[in-house]
């Protein structure tokens, strides 16, 4: 074995490690859960049981796909989205009331598009690979005008197909699942739909995350992964965090309430 | 060399992406153990009765829609409790684990074993409380 042989069998070591390690990531396609059906049920149920016990009606939601101390610095959660207290049709004809979240998903054979998807708690943290839950219960008002965006359908207005793991959240090139939450609140806030207001008022007030990876190793990563560009971005790179929107509902008084549900469903600050 | 390069890239950034990746929806494959762990749950008795939804509609009060019409100072006063009342009380939330349907042709093997099976094991509920009785049995003798 000469030392390209030597090289290449020690690349692809490393390199199997690493796919292992982007499998367990989020809910992937092909990851298990890391959970008994059981326990991501109590959990769940727990969490709706507690946000209506506070009587939520429109919350925004979020979920661990890795655990706390693999996320990078200032990142708490990996997916973000809106639930909304809502009448549920079952299939047996049943009427039933709980929670629906309404998610942009990355899509499973396109990794650079992304589709609108309602799914229910139980749905939602099946994948989790870390049992907690990011919840900002927005201010009275802004509940209604969540409500109002949803049950029109308003929202899908503001869908951008274009997927970015990162994407910028003060343009419109590319969008991820936060900052499609985040356009949800500002079109909440501003009563409108129009995309170039939003980005232009994101820009004034919201203060995205900034992404604490080198700009190269990113550039490098954008080269192979179709749901990564650096495009959207200037020289630093930035993106909606469920923290960076729990800072700007708390800042600008549109949030009444933001805490982390834990595994056993103690509650903690964020 | 080429080989090389692209795993040389893809080693840089495993460890990025991995810690990015967020917004992905359950595949498949995923959905099917996920119904039939959940099935499993609950005829071990651990978990409510799981049901599919059909359609989700937001709820939104009469009080609250009329928010936006009151005339006078004082009707938009009276407005503003109720919807700070509204969004106040503690609401209901179904025992039911509801969840999105199952793949499609987890829902054709479920359809198909219906339509195939014998009249005496066609009801599912009853083999399902059976399973339950029996496990509740199990659990009561380990306990005495």
């Amino acid at each position: 074995m000469n030392i390209f042989h030597k090289v290449l069998a020690a690349a692809v070591l490393v390199l199997l490690a690493g796919t292992t390690n982007t499998v367990l990531a989020g809910s992937q396609t092909t990851a298990e859960p890391q959970y008994s059906a059981t326990q991501i049920v109590r959990f769940a149920k727990g969490i709706e049981r507690q946000l209506a016990q506070d009587g939520a009606r429109a919350v925004i939601i979020a979920r661990a796909g890795r655990p706390a101390n693999e996320l990078p610095k200032g990142i708490s959660f990996t997916h973000t989205a809106v639930a909304i207290y809502s009448q549920i049709t079952l299939q047996n004809g049943e009427m039933a009331y709980g929670y629906a979240i309404h998610n942009l998903y990355q899509s499973p054979n396109n990794r650079g598009r992304s589709f609108l998807m309602t799914d229910y708690p139980v749905d939602f943290f099946w994948g989790a690979v870390d049992l907690r839950a990011g919840i900002i219960i927005p201010s009275v008002v802004m509940q209604k005008r969540i409500i109002d965006l949803v049950s029109t359908s308003d929202h899908r207005k503001l869908h951008n197909t274009k997927y970015s793991v990162l994407a910028n959240p003060y343009n419109n090139m590319y969008q991820n699942c936060t900052e499609f939450t985040l356009d949800i609140v500002n079109a909440a806030v501003y009563e409108t739909t129009n995309q170039a207001r939003l980005k232009r008022n994101a820009q004034q007030y919201f203060s995205a995350q900034k992404v604490n990876e080198s700009r190269m190793k990113l550039s490098m990563g954008s080269m192979v992964m179709k749901d990564l560009t650096l495009r959207d971005h200037k020289r630093t790179v930035r993106t909606a965090t469920f923290g960076s929107l729990a800072a700007y509902m708390q800042q600008y008084g549109l949030a009444k309430q933001v805490y982390i549900v834990n595994s056993d469903l103690t509650l903690s600050q964020l | 060399m080429k080989t090389l390069t692209t795993a040389g890239l893809l080693i840089a950034f495993g460890l990025t992406h991995s810690a990015f990746a967020q917004s992905d929806v359950s595949h498949h494959s995923e959905q099917t153990s996920k119904h039939s762990a959940l099935a499993v749950s609950h005829a071990g008795a651990s978990t409510g009765q799981v049901a599919s939804a059909v359609v989700a509609v937001p709820i939104v009060s009469g009080a609250v829609v009329s928010a936006g019409v009151a005339s006078t100072a004082q009707q938009s006063a009276e407005v503003a409790i109720d919807i700070v009342d509204y969004f106040s009380q503690p609401l209901v939330v179904t025992e039911y684990v509801v969840t999105v349907d199952p793949a499609p042709h987890m829902a054709l093997d479920a359809k198909t074993l219906e339509e195939t099976a014998e009249p005496t094991v066609r009801t599912t509920k009853t083999q399902t409380i059976e399973v339950t009785k029996k496990t509740t049995t199990v659990e009561s003798e380990k306990s005495q």
